[in-house]
């Protein structure tokens, strides 16, 4: 299977008052197609600047981004604008991402117009109709605004927003935060319908681990600004190796009274800027193993199916 | 309020509340015959999804509603006494901080940015229990240390905005035992925290319910959580209660389709997507509340009788109430 998205030691610093922040310190990376990478981590872990990094959203520091083999790192705004078509995004919250003065069909015309999609208003009107129908609304929500809409509607236009351009790739972050238990089941059901339809691969961000889990193929787990696992997301959770990942998925509460959580994480995610030395989760790590842990930065490298940076399984 | 209330008696009792919001639109009917009780040392989990009352409820309690709320009928007792008789005045010199306190979802908005961690809480120390500089310095301190801030020296001396959303969380909750509140009631607490940070603030909140008998109304539309802490679980819809059991029978043996529904639709329970199981529609708009059972528009148990009748909150069980026609065929 070949990549749609891939990484290569990607980085993404900003400055700040108080130094430079490593958002994202060195991700490699790949999405297959067809496949949905998750990626789960603690706020300010990074997964969101990862996103945007990747569509070139925010210009990486270093580093490479290749899309369907193709190396877009230097492509400038205007050549990305092809490349804008095929990997797109949908965000948290659908209110701030919606155009209040809008219609349901203002927002999907404006895609459409844009990438020459349709040639005719006939050819247009089914398409929109199609993809509203794929998201589980119908064609009456064309002439609605945003006001009209419930949330879980709200987030159901931004999905088709998105793929109405038919993308190869999305990247989903955080698209059912905002919205009822409910919903979410609702609309992850929905993106998986439209993942087989319109073959397209996501990367799926989110703190919410168990939904993360229902919905990917392989998982990444990010701990300040660093991969830290990569694999078959079921053998991830089956058998978690990096203390981080087996720290995270312990706080994790499960809608089971007889399953009780441990909080084996004391203290807080510190502060992206200026990380500690060595490995950046020693500060934390019950199974830190000496001095290594604190000097040396353990790579991210492959330990049977998966990649797993830790010196304990050097 | 004079009557002592021992561990596993009821300290809070809401009976049939019945409450409605005059808006431009017209009446919402946001709580209909609502009743549940809290016991003393229990955590009592409050569930639903938007717009379905929890809040609205908790804020009754308190008497925090705004303007357009008109109460229709029912009645607070809190530790013997009616919340909903008493005067503004009674309710912020006798109820709200020293009895039942609440904490919101988002701390950052709770704290006042310009006073320190250490400041805040000592308010509350100074009027409730002593005004004596060094030694409510000290008390302070001790109730940074019980709700487990690391360093409690240090914390004191923060401005919230130094602190992360789970350390601000515990300092609402210090303040609040710092009025020696008997009451917790607990809004969506840790929906804005990570859930490492999540974790060790539930312990917090069990560690007190254990030592020191608070009793917790926790609102929340996270099973998982509720699965997590509470004893006992409320499940509203539409402004009516659903049902209400021990949480063991909420999870294993939920006899509302309501309840059912949620529950197989929380992710963790069935672990991939392609299982997950929804329950159609949408929640109803209190404006114009389906007749009947308020949920027969989206349940699959629905028949005539559902329409036209609302089904009474029943006891099935010795903890157990439902209202449900047909209780006895969910499965």
């Amino acid at each position: 299977m070949s990549n749609i998205v891939e990484t290569k030691n990607l980085k993404n610093f900003f400055q700040s008052k108080k130094g430079t922040v490593k958002a994202v310190n060195d991700v490699t990376l790949n999405v297959v197609k067809g496949e949905t990478l998750g990626v789960v981590g603690e706020s300010g872990c990074g997964k969101t600047t990862l996103g945007r990094t990747i569509l070139k959203l925010i210009e990486p520091t270093d580093g490479k981004i290749f899309f369907d083999g193709e190396d877009i790192t230097d492509h400038s705004g205007k050549k990305m604008r092809e490349f804008r078509k095929k990997m797109n995004i949908v965000f948290q919250d659908p209110v701030s991402a919606l155009n209040p003065q809008m219609t349901v069909y203002d927002h999907l015309d404006r895609p459409l117009e844009i990438h020459n999609m349709v040639s005719s208003e006939d050819e247009k009107l089914t398409k929109m109709v199609d993809i509203l129908n794929t998201m589980g609304l119908k064609a009456e929500h064309l002439i609605r605004y945003p006001h009209e809409l419930s949330g879980g509607q709200k987030q159901r236009v931004c999905i088709a927003r998105a793929l109405c351009l038919e993308p190869d790739f999305l990247v989903l972050d955080e698209p059912t935060s905002a919205l009822d238990v409910s919903v979410q089941s609702k609309i992850l059901k929905l993106l998986d319908r439209a993942k087989e339809k319109f073959d397209v691969s996501y990367m799926f961000i989110s703190h919410n681990i168990n939904l993360v889990r229902a919905i990917s193929d392989r998982l990444g787990v990010m701990y300040l600004g660093r991969l830290v696992e990569v694999g078959d997301s079921d053998e991830i959770f089956e058998n978690p190796q990096h203390p981080y990942t087996k720290a995270l998925f312990k706080s994790v509460p499960q809608p089971d009274p007889d399953e009780k959580v441990e909080a084996p994480l004391s203290g807080q995610v510190p502060s992206p800027v200026e990380p500690p030395e060595g490995c950046n989760f020693a500060p934390r790590c019950k199974q830190k193993i000496g001095e290594i842990c604190e000097k040396h930065d353990p790579e991210l490298k492959e330990s049977g199916e998966r990649k797993i940076a830790c010196h304990l399984y050097y | 309020m004079v009557e002592k209330v021992n561990k596993g008696e009821p300290i809070l009792k809401i009976n049939d509340i019945i409450l409605d919001f005059s808006t431009e639109e017209g009446t919402v009917k946001a709580l209909d015959d609502v009743s549940l009780t809290v016991k003393k040392g229990e955590i009592h989990g409050l569930i639903g999804e938007t717009g379905c009352g929890k809040s609205v409820t908790s804020l009754t309690t308190l008497g925090l509603l705004d303007d357009n709320a008109i109460i229709r009928g029912g009645e607070v007792f809190y530790r013997g006494e009616d919340l909903l008789e008493m005067s503004e005045k009674e309710l912020r010199k006798n109820v709200r901080g020293n009895e039942i306190s609440m904490i919101f979802q988002n701390p950052s908005t709770s704290l006042n940015p310009v006073y320190t961690a250490g400041e805040q809480v000592k308010e509350s120390i100074v009027l409730y229990q002593s005004d004596d500089d060094d030694e409510s310095q000290r008390l302070v301190l001790d109730e940074l240390d019980r709700v487990k801030l690391p360093d409690p020296e240090e914390v004191y001396k923060k401005y919230p905005h130094e602190l992360s959303g789970g350390m601000m969380q515990r300092v609402m909750i210090a303040m609040m035992l710092a009025c020696n509140s008997n009451l917790l009631i607990a809004d969506e607490p840790t929906t804005a925290l990570d859930v490492s940070i999540q974790a060790q603030f539930l312990k917090v909140l069990e560690e007190l319910k254990e030592k020191e008998e608070l009793s917790i109304l926790y609102i929340t539309h996270d099973m998982a959580v509720i699965s997590e802490i509470c004893d006992k679980v409320t499940v509203m819809y539409g402004g009516q209660i659903a049902e209400t059991a021990e949480v063991h029978d909420i999870f294993n043996n939920p006899r509302h389709p309501y309840t059912n529904g949620l529950i197989h639709s929380v992710p963790g329970v069935k672990k991939d997507v392609k299982e997950f199981e929804t329950i159609p529609g949408t929640v109803p708009r209190l404006i114009n509340p389906p007749s009947g059972c308020r949920f027969h528009p989206r349940c699959e148990y629905a028949q005539e009788i559902c329409k036209e009748e609302r089904p009474p909150l029943e006891r099935i069980g010795k903890e157990h109430l439902v209202a449900c026609h047909f209780w006895e065929e969910v499965e």
